[in-house]
């Protein structure tokens, strides 16, 4: 049983007071003019600048603020935080910071509001790291071209469009269309990759929602294991409009520390940047900024594009040790360091001048980071031309659209893959995954170009109706529960069966159960296959083996469909 | 872009020079300054006249009947003519702004700058003294000190020039003590843990 030793605590603390140096605090001081409605007008401190932290009250431990306009003879500010207690009157302090927040494994698991303050009641988050909110994105020689998937485990995304690790992809659609799902279901999906070298960090960013919603996101992803690699940030719609608008900006700084200092892999999802976009504007209009189109202020673009901008895969830097140099090392055996694309054939070249046996290429670890951003937009009723889904659509690298008509046709995710792009697309794909994917693209094209006539009624000759039959029948395949991932290896293994034939002679409302049970099946019994498969990530060396067991197994199938039948009538 | 604010204050400051320049020319900018100051205190201890100057709702001719009438003798032609000038320009309300904007100006003129002293206790003559000769020798100009009492600061005083406020209340002295003591003490029993553990 340890017991605290008082005195000697006592004496430290004693020999503490004695040694205090006090010191005069100087500090530059204004007067609060008025104060209401998140904003602040603030008298004095004519050596503000643009964007510095303020401290509202008490130097130290008062309300935050950040400097907003700089006008003549006062400074607008907005208030992040509680308002209602500032005064008319009340003292401004200026601090010559920039925002920060806290950032690195403290926040891991954790639910924080965006100022780093935990909302989970799990206790203090004690970090010694902190990065500023506004951080300038990467130039075009830190960067490199995205090169390895970030796998959704969603079927329709991952094979007609792919996501890559540093891409930056945007989940549009009207409400209630599934989008939050398409998110929770990428971030879930994360969960085998936890703990390897491929892991990815996720940071998902609730923005302007009601609480409750936001409550069960949590929920479920602790109940799948996703919060053991997952940040949630929240800023609800209760929230004062500066916290919703600097959610974002935190989010992206608490996934950035993993890409930066420690080359992780990240992800980070904004749900949703229409909020966050409803937010600036209401503050803009109360600092008196002239309104634009739909009432935004000029800047609504640089909002977005300097969020998503940050979002980037970071040059590898590699470096040829001697085989068997310890972990550790971090010079290479000829002084040189090879960045990015060229640097890694160079370094190859080099490794194998200087012996291909006694030599090897390895990537120094911290670098090669990445942070792949899901945006989310709200469209009203369809209109993906307004203003703030326009701008975001431009700076995007693509675009997931979810349809409600789709939707409540029973096809969820309710993804048009006719109009979806990834505009990365197969450079960052799996090359099975590439392999039967354009075969399935086509298949779906052709079927949409003839659903028109599907709803004739019309005589069909052979060939069109074949062509109808296999479009529904992939259509099928494509539709997906939620919260159930799907590895990568098992839509390759489903989608080949697809475009393949192997459905055309089934019913098309039996595939979704079809599709499960050979699964099961692949993995019960030929589990050194799909082993394979994952591994080599090529077609070519299973194909056969793939098309003998789907064979055998359709026999199999009819068995049980016919026996389930049987016993049941 | 200005808030209404803004725009009177941009107005005050034209009127608060044109002042000057004649009262400079006439030599009587500081007796000007002290008798604008006690009109100006008056203005906001009276709310209803605060009122009748600010408000639209009064006739120009019928303000500046009742300003003649009130003010002639009272104060100084160069005061009387201010007002008479600010109510035909329809702009009665701003002459606190306007002396506002008089008492930068002269300031600068006459080199000297307010200084705010907060004390825990009314200071002592010396202390003033020293106050006064430690700020000119800092800035260079004749402080003027503004004192008011403030027992929360416990002992010490908080002196603030401008937008600098230079803090060495005891209450805050004792604030940063806490703090630092706490820290140290912390990182103190974090590195050296044995010591202060007792099986």
């Amino acid at each position: 049983m340890t017991r605290i030793n008082a005195d000697e605590i006592r004496s430290v603390i004693k020999q503490e007071i004695a040694e205090y140096q006090p010191e005069i605090e100087v500090a530059e001081v204004g007067k609060v003019l008025e104060v209401g409605d998140g904003i602040a007008r603030v008298y004095g401190l004519r050596r503000a600048m643009a964007g510095e932290l303020l401290r509202f009250k008490d130097k130290d431990r008062g309300p935050a603020g950040q400097v907003f306009n700089l006008e003549v003879n006062s400074i607008g500010a907005v208030i992040l935080g509680e308002y209602l207690d500032i005064k008319e009157g009340d003292d401004v302090f200026s601090t010559g910071l920039l925002l920060s927040v806290p950032v690195g494994e403290a926040l891991i698991g954790r639910v924080v509001d965006p100022l780093g303050n935990p909302l989970d009641g799990k206790g203090a988050i004690q970090s010694p790291h902190r990065r500023p909110l506004e951080y300038k994105a990467p130039g075009i020689a830190e960067r490199q071209p995205v090169n390895e998937p970030l796998q959704t485990g969603i079927k329709p995304i991952d094979s007609m469009i792919p996501i890559g690790r540093g891409q930056r992809e945007l989940i549009i659609g009207d409400r209630k269309t599934g989008k939050t799902a398409v998110a929770v279901d990428t971030i879930i999906n994360q969960k085998d990759n936890w703990g390897t070298d491929n892991a990815v960090i996720c940071v998902y960013v609730a923005v302007g929602q009601k609480e409750s919603t936001v409550a069960s996101v949590v929920e479920t992803l602790r109940e799948r294991g996703a919060m053991d690699y997952t940040i949630v940030v929240v800023a609800g719609s209760a929230d004062p409009a500066p916290l919703q608008y600097i959610a974002p900006y935190a989010g992206c700084a608490m996934a950035e520390y993993f890409m930066y200092d420690e080359g992780k892999a990240t992800l980070c999802v904004y749900d949703d940047l229409s909020k966050q976009a409803a937010a600036y504007r209401q503050l803009s209009l109360l600092l008196r900024r002239p309104p634009g189109r739909e009432a935004y202020p000029g800047d609504v673009f640089y909002l977005h594009s300097r969020l998503l901008e940050r979002s980037c895969k970071l040059a590898e830097e590699r470096i040829v040790v001697g085989k068997g140099a310890s972990e550790e090392t971090k010079e290479g055996v000829n002084g040189k360091v090879y960045i990015g694309v060229p640097g890694e054939w160079e370094s190859e070249a080099d490794a194998k001048e200087l012996g291909e046996e006694s030599h090897e290429v390895r990537i120094l670890p911290g670098t090669g980071g990445s942070l792949t951003a899901l945006p989310i937009i709200e469209t009203l009723e369809g209109e993906v031309s307004a203003y703030i889904p326009t701008n975001v659509i431009s700076i995007t690298d693509g675009q997931i659209y979810l349809e409600p008509d789709l939707f409540f046709a029973g096809v969820r995710p309710a993804v048009n893959v006719g109009i979806s792009v990834s505009r990365v697309g197969g450079k960052a794909q799996n090359r099975a995954m590439f392999g039967v994917a354009s075969s399935l693209r086509l298949d779906l094209a052709a079927y949409r170009e003839l659903e028109a006539f599907a709803q004739l009624g019309t005589e069909l000759d052979a060939a069109t109706q074949a062509q109808l039959d296999r479009g529904a029948r992939m259509v099928e395949l494509l539709k997906q529960p939620q919260y159930q991932p799907y590895h990568v290896t098992d839509q390759v293994i489903s989608i080949f069966a697809g475009v393949n034939g192997y459905l055309d002679d089934l019913p098309a409302s039996k595939v979704m159960e079809f599709e499960r049970a050979l699964l099961k099946h692949m993995h019960d019994e030929f589990p050194e296959v799909w082993k394979e498969l994952d591994a080599k990530k090529q077609l070519p060396p299973v194909e056969e083996k793939l098309r003998e067991i789907i064979k055998n197994f359709k026999p199999r199938f009819a068995e049980a469909e016919k026996e389930e039948e049987g016993g049941s009538s | 872009m200005a808030s209404e604010l803004d725009i009177s204050q941009a107005a005050a400051g034209i009127y608060a020079e044109a002042l000057l320049e004649l009262a400079n020319e006439r030599g009587v900018s500081e007796t000007l300054f002290d008798e604008f100051q006690s009109l100006v205190e008056y203005i906001a201890s009276d709310e209803g006249f605060a009122g009748f100057m600010a408000s639209s709702a009064v006739d120009d001719d019928d303000r500046r009947e009742v300003l003649q009438r009130v003010f002639t003798g009272r104060v100084s032609e160069i005061l009387l003519n201010l007002m008479l000038v600010l109510n035909d320009h329809d702009r009665a309300g701003i002459v606190p702004l306007v002396f506002e904007r008089y008492k930068a100006l002269l300031d600068i003129q006459l080199n000297r700058q307010d200084v705010h002293v907060r004390s825990a206790v009314a200071l002592e003559e010396d202390q003033r003294t020293a106050i006064v000769s430690a700020v000119s020798a800092a800035t260079g100009k004749e402080p003027i000190l503004v004192e008011k009492v403030d027992p929360t600061l416990l002992g010490g005083v908080i002196i603030k020039i401008g937008d600098s406020q230079y803090d060495a209340s005891l209450s805050r002295k004792l604030v940063r003590m806490r703090e630092t003591v706490i820290e140290l003490g912390r990182q103190e029993i974090l590195s050296g843990k044995h010591k202060f553990w007792v099986e």
